[in-house]
Formats: structure tokens, sequence, C-alpha cells
């Protein structure tokens, strides 16, 4: 028997062969027993090794797991840097130092129109101080008559006349009792 | 448009629009200033007219004032008026209400003058328009032969 006849052995034993080499490999087997007590100690030595391991594998608790797994997630971070995006101040400064001539600009020209906004601004208390003499004088001569719209003197006859001279005109209105003017 | 320019327009229009924005004093009504002057005028022996009247003299002289020499100076009061709104002037015998109607050209006043006597009976509804500086005279005659009159000038 030679090495490559037991390496047939034991990949049949371990089920690695093809349908073609595992036919030839049983039939072979089938003629031997020298080889059939070679699978059998075979198959023997490999459960044993399957039932350590196993309990290799139980004895192990199962947080040494976790932090086995932790760490290697830690040394995934370290080995790759997470690229973390810029926050909104960061933004925001990073923003004035490439517009800060701009901004420094509009804010005196602001403040120029802003100064001669208050400047020009008509003062309100000027305003109420001029506003109640709405009426102007004229002189005598360039006035015109007085103007009697309406005229209602219920306790008697109402005469309208009208005087006018060098300071103006005075213009009177003159209520009569009824009974005088009835006898007039 | 560069962002220089924006950027300046934005704070210019936003500084000043807040500066002009704020809030104004409502400009006030129009008024005028009316003088009120209650005159009593009698016949005496010895004429006189009082000195505060002393701008009506030469009227005193022309009917329907002539017939009488003495003038006396009841009560006189400044009364600013607004517009639409009604005074009362409080006379020594009786009273008057006067209420603003406009003011006309700047130069005139249109005035509704309301008179009662000293019993309380209206005498006078009357609305007109006057110059400022000329006078309006309403006046009666009293029972003793003595006139009443309310002389109003405004300006």
């Amino acid at each position: 028997m030679s090495a490559a006849d037991d390496l047939e052995l034991m990949q049949h034993a371990d089920g690695e062969l093809d349908e073609r080499t595992r036919a030839e490999v049983e039939a072979r087997l089938a003629k031997s027993a020298d080889d059939r007590a070679k699978v059998q100690s075979l198959g023997e030595v490999s459960e044993l090794v399957r039932s350590r391991l196993e309990l290799s594998a139980d004895d192990v608790p199962a947080r040494r797991f976790e932090s086995m797994w932790s760490e290697i997630e830690r040394s995934l971070d370290r080995a790759a840097p997470r690229e973390t995006s810029p926050g909104l101040w960061s933004r925001f400064t990073s923003w004035f130092e490439r517009y800060r001539g701009h901004v420094l600009t509009g804010a005196v020209t602001a403040g120029a129109v802003a100064a001669l906004a208050i400047i020009l601004r008509p003062d309100g208390r000027t305003e109420t101080v001029t506003r109640p003499s709405a009426i102007n004088v004229q002189p005598a001569a360039l006035r015109t008559a007085p103007e009697i719209e309406t005229l209602d003197t219920p306790e008697g006859e109402g005469t309208v006349l009208n005087i006018e001279d060098e300071d103006g005109n005075t213009t009177v209105i003159w209520v009569s009792p009824a009974d005088t003017v009835e006898g007039i | 448009m560069s962002a220089r320019f924006w950027l300046t327009a934005a704070l210019a229009t936003t500084l000043s629009s807040t500066v002009v924005a704020q809030p104004k004093t409502p400009p006030a009504p129009p008024t005028v200033s009316c003088e009120f002057l209650e005159i009593r005028a009698t016949s005496e022996t010895a004429p006189s007219i009082d000195p505060e009247l002393e701008k009506l003299r030469k009227k005193f002289k022309k009917p329907p004032f002539s017939s009488w020499n003495t003038f006396k100076l009841l009560m006189k009061a400044n009364q600013p008026l607004a517009q639409r709104k009604a005074e009362t002037i409080a006379l020594k015998q009786g009273k008057a209400t006067a209420t603003l109607h406009g003011i006309v050209n700047a130069t005139s006043v249109r005035l509704a003058i309301s008179l009662e006597d000293a019993k309380g009976k209206n005498i006078i509804n009357t609305t007109a328009t006057f110059a400022a500086g000329d006078y309006l005279v309403y006046g009666h005659s009293l029972p003793d032969n003595a006139g009443h009159m309310l002389a109003l000038t405004c300006k």
C-alpha cells in the first residue's frame, strides 16, 4: 500500500472524494480487510478530535467571544480612520474666513446707509409743533368777504350785513325779535 | 453679480428698513385758534369802549352798533378748535357752541356756531366761512335796550 492510497483512504473517511474515486476506494475496501481497518481507525481518530474540539469550545465563556469581537472591531477602526463630516460652526467659520472681506465691506456700507436713513428721516416732533398753525392770516385787501351758508334764528328775524374797511371784513348777524320785526 | 454685492445689498436693506420702519408719530389733526369776545352795548352819557375792544372801535361807529356808545367786554376766551369737535364756550349771558368744519385754502375757516341766551333759548344757528383775521359778530337786543354781542375771529 502506497502513501497515495492511504491519502485516498483519509479523504474517503472525510467525504472529500469525487464520485468515481470514491467508487474505486470502496471497491478496494471490499477486497482489503487491512484497508477497512485503516478507515475504521481514521474514523475513530476523527471522532475523538471532533469531541475534544467541541469540549474546548464549550469551555470558552461567551463574554470572551464578545471581547474578542470588540477588539477586532477596534483594530479595524484604527486601521481605517473614519471620515468625519465637519460641524455647522466649523463650516461657518470656514465660510467666514473665505468671505471675510465681503462681509466687512457689506457691514460698513450697511452702516452708512442706516446712518443716512436716520439723518434724513423726518422728525415727528417737528411735525407736531408746526402742524397747529394750519391757517394763514392774509392782508385785509386780499381777503374774500365772509359767506353765510346757513342761518337759523328760531326766536326772531336774522339780518346779515358786512362792514368792510382797511382792517378787513366784519360780518354782523343781528337777531331782532319777531314782534319787533313785525312792528317795523 | 458677485457675492460681495449681494452681501452688501442684504445687509443694507435689513438695517435701513429696520431704521426707517420705526413707528412715526401720527400727524396732529389741524386746529385753529379762535378768540371769542362777549360784549354788552349800552347808551350812556359818557361814551366808552373797553380797551380790549380797540380792534373793533371803528366798527362800533357804524350801524347797527352806532345805536350804542358804550361797549363793555363781559368775557374773553381763546378757544382752540379741532375739526368736527364741538366746543362749548360759557358766556356771562348764555353759551355758544362752535364746531370747526374745515379750513379753506389755508386762509379761511368754516365754522358752525350756535348761541343760547341767558334763559337757554336757542337764538342763532349758523354756518359761515370767513377769512382768518376777519370778524363775525352775532348780536341781539335785550329788553333794557342794551345790545348783547358775541364777536369772534380765528387765526
